[in-house]
């Protein structure tokens, strides 16, 4: 590496050093916000049924406790585990749009109120 | 992209800021300039760098002085070894005139003769301001580290 190159290095990482990064608070309320604690506590708790829909019929017919040809158990599982899914996917999905409406909405007016207080604070600087 | 690049330029928040809501109103405006030749993020980029160069050489913070012409380009001395902060703090405690050409060759990989025209400079004034600036940045810098040990 020559001394050309070696300057360059040098001005690169000095000048990546100054961007700034998203706040780690900010970043949490954004998460906070498109992954409420209910829509996670709901999305672990189906994660944990599928497992238990995955495993539970060869439990239980090791154990001689169901008879996996003759008990519709698949069935019914299947069918509650869907009807499970649709109780926290569709409220969530709601919110989502929801949220996301509005954020544009405040979104659009915040950007109104910052070039409104720029052009006041230069108006002010002409003065 | 256009923050950090203001942040480069100008090395202030305040006027950054300002910088990027100018830059977005007006490719806005100008939006029927973009022929689609390039990507836009490329498009975006040099029109912001474009601008805000001549933001910088329409305000009176930055005045170079002409000099006497160069034979050939003087080659660069060795830099100075030290983290990236003390590096940043030197380069943004230097005065335009010599923190702008710096950034605008070694970080946006412009050459002397694109920063010359962008400046509106004759490329010997350049290049003659960015020996002086490697050469006070790194002075600056031994002499930060020096203090530091």
């Amino acid at each position: 590496m020559n001394h050309h190159q070696q300057w360059e290095v040098l001005i690169q990482e000095a000048c990546d050093h100054q961007v700034p990064v998203l706040p780690a608070s900010l970043k949490a309320s954004l998460m906070h916000r498109l992954f409420p604690p209910w829509a996670s506590l709901a999305f672990l708790s189906q994660v944990l049924a599928g497992v238990l829909l995955i495993i539970g019929p060869a439990i239980l017919e090791s154990l001689w406790l169901s008879d996996y040809n003759s008990v519709p158990l698949p069935g019914l599982a299947y069918g509650a585990f869907g009807f499970m899914t649709l109780l926290w996917l569709v409220p969530m999905a709601l919110r989502i749009l929801q949220n996301s409406s509005q954020d544009l909405g405040t979104l659009s007016d915040n950007i109104d109120e910052v070039f409104k207080l720029n052009a006041k604070r230069r108006l002010k600087a002409a003065e | 992209m256009i923050f950090s690049l203001g942040l480069r330029l100008f090395h202030n928040e305040k006027n950054t800021l300002d910088f990027v809501q100018d830059v977005y109103l007006d490719t806005f405006r100008k939006r029927d300039q973009f022929q689609g030749r390039s990507r836009y993020s490329t498009y975006l980029y040099s029109f912001a760098l474009h601008r805000g160069l001549n933001q910088i050489r329409k305000s009176s913070k930055i005045h170079f002085q002409q000099v006497e012409d160069f034979a050939a380009e003087p080659e660069a001395e060795e830099p100075p070894s030290a983290p990236p902060e003390i590096v940043r703090e030197e380069l943004n405690g230097l005065p335009e005139v010599y923190r702008l050409p710096l950034v605008l060759h070694y970080y946006e990989k412009m050459s002397v003769a694109a920063i010359a025209a962008e400046l509106e400079q004759k490329e010997n004034t350049v290049k003659s301001y960015m020996l002086r600036a490697r050469k006070i940045l790194k002075q600056k810098i031994e002499e930060r580290m020096r203090r530091s040990v």
